[in-house]
């Protein structure tokens, strides 16, 4: 494909990864919010503090809870970073680390399945990862190569 | 045919233009958009369902007599009601769609009949309008007639749009399968062909008139704002007289395939054919009017 002609699919692949890593950065910051809530909760004591810490323990507790704060605040970086690379149409910034994030951001959420079990909601967080992953390796391949 | 079409043209046109839309930043947005709008809609029915049989263990139920319980729930007179009226079905098409249909299935495609034809818009309404805007057609003028163009384009618009509705389709029915286990696969099957033949039927009149209006037009954002206009107002406005005026002018939006919508899923053989029919007819009428607006402009 000719260098300087990007395709308007990788433009909004750009636009959407930027506000994925806003999403993404609230995420990070939402951890810290929520470990300030655990604290709370950790001395909230009767029939409340009982249903709140049980609430936290079915959806991972507080490992999960770092965990994905950490993910989140790494994948902020990274879609930003391939959203430069998208725009730019580079190889190694675009099509690399963008399917480096999509594959980060599988694992994640498999892991978490597999810890946590499947809900449907689940699904809908694998559709942007896998297509972009599709995309970037077949659809616009050849238009990364900077 | 005397007016040059040919079909070998159409089905390269088509195929190309199906993989080209993946391209474009409108179709890879209106696909993220179907799948995300899509999978909402139905994480709305399913998540309530899913959180019953998580939690029936722990109240000393089994998985089996909360899957009892859901059929009980699906098949209350508070349910049907809202069904009809949301619908404005007949009980005995209600109580084909809850009993003899699997319950969470049906309302997951009635609520996505409702939003099919604007996720259709946003896939179909740059057939031309981009490119005749940009002067870009002219360059395929020298290969092939316009009719191959139009019709080549229109196909691989509706290739474009099948393939998304079926990886929707897909997702939901097996997620429904494997996960919840609350059907047989019989059900399942049978359900998701009448839900696929509804959704891709109410389809097609929309991307004819997208096409149409993208004939039209020399923008792609006039032609999609054109289409959302000409798909969301008549069915707003009358719906606003209705209200306002209290007076039953709903058999006015039967003049429109919005109003045919749910009979795509009657249980009667006769009415869902009847339904299909009139699908096929205003798709008929549009890519005619369409191609004659095409075949007649300035490229």
């Amino acid at each position: 494909m000719a260098e300087g002609k990007r395709p308007g699919g990788l433009t909004a692949l750009a636009v959407i990864n930027f506000v994925f890593s806003a999403f993404s950065g609230l995420g990070f910051l939402g951890m810290f919010v929520f470990l300030a809530m655990m604290k709370t909760i950790e001395t909230t004591e009767g029939q409340a503090g009982e249903d709140a810490r049980r609430a936290i323990d079915e959806t991972g507790g507080y490992d999960w809870i770092i965990a994905s704060g950490v993910v989140n605040a790494l994948m902020a970086v990274l879609l930003l970073i391939s959203g430069i690379g998208y725009l730019k149409q580079k190889r190694v910034m675009g099509r690399m680390i963008g399917s480096g994030a999509a594959v980060i951001n599988l694992l994640f959420s498999l892991a978490f399945i597999a810890t946590v079990g499947m809900q449907f909601a689940m699904l809908v967080g694998f559709v942007y990862p896998v297509l972009t992953l599709i995309l970037l390796n077949t659809t616009f391949k050849d238009d990364l190569i900077n | 045919m005397s007016d040059g079409t040919n079909a070998r043209h159409v089905k390269i046109v088509g195929s190309y233009w199906m993989r080209f839309s993946l391209r474009t930043g409108g179709g890879l947005t209106a696909l993220l958009l179907a799948l995300v709008t899509g999978l909402g809609v139905a994480q709305a029915f399913i998540t309530p369902v899913e959180n019953l049989m998580k939690e029936a263990p722990k109240l000393g139920h089994s998985e089996g007599e909360a899957a009892d319980s859901i059929a009980t729930i699906a098949e209350s007179n508070e349910i049907a009601g809202a069904l009809k009226w949301i619908t404005g079905l007949g009980e005995s098409e209600i109580e084909y769609l809850v009993t003899d249909q699997p319950a969470l299935l049906s309302v997951i495609w009635i609520f996505l009949l409702a939003f099919i034809p604007f996720l259709t818009v946003l896939s179909a309404f740059n057939q031309t309008a981009g490119d005749i805007g940009n002067k870009g057609l002219r360059y395929l003028l020298l290969r092939t007639e316009r009719s191959n163009i139009y019709l080549g384009r229109s196909v691989g618009t509706l290739l474009f749009s099948t393939g998304s509705l079926l990886l929707l389709l897909g997702l939901v029915l097996v997620y429904v399968g494997l996960k919840l286990k609350l059907y047989p696969f019989g059900d399942l099957a049978s359900s998701g062909m009448h839900g696929f033949l509804a959704l891709f039927f109410l389809s097609l009149p929309y991307i004819a008139m997208c096409g149409w209006f993208s004939a039209m037009f020399e923008s792609a954002f006039g032609s999609l704002a054109i289409c959302l206009l000409v798909t969301g107002f008549p069915i707003l406005g009358l719906k606003m007289v209705n209200w306002a005026t209290e007076s039953d002018l709903a058999w006015m939006e039967q003049l429109t395939p919005w109003g045919w919508k749910y009979d795509l899923l009657s249980g009667d053989m006769g009415a869902r054919l009847l339904a299909y029919g009139v699908m096929l007819g205003f798709t008929a009428v549009f890519l005619v009017l369409g191609m004659r607006q095409f075949q007649k402009r300035d490229l």
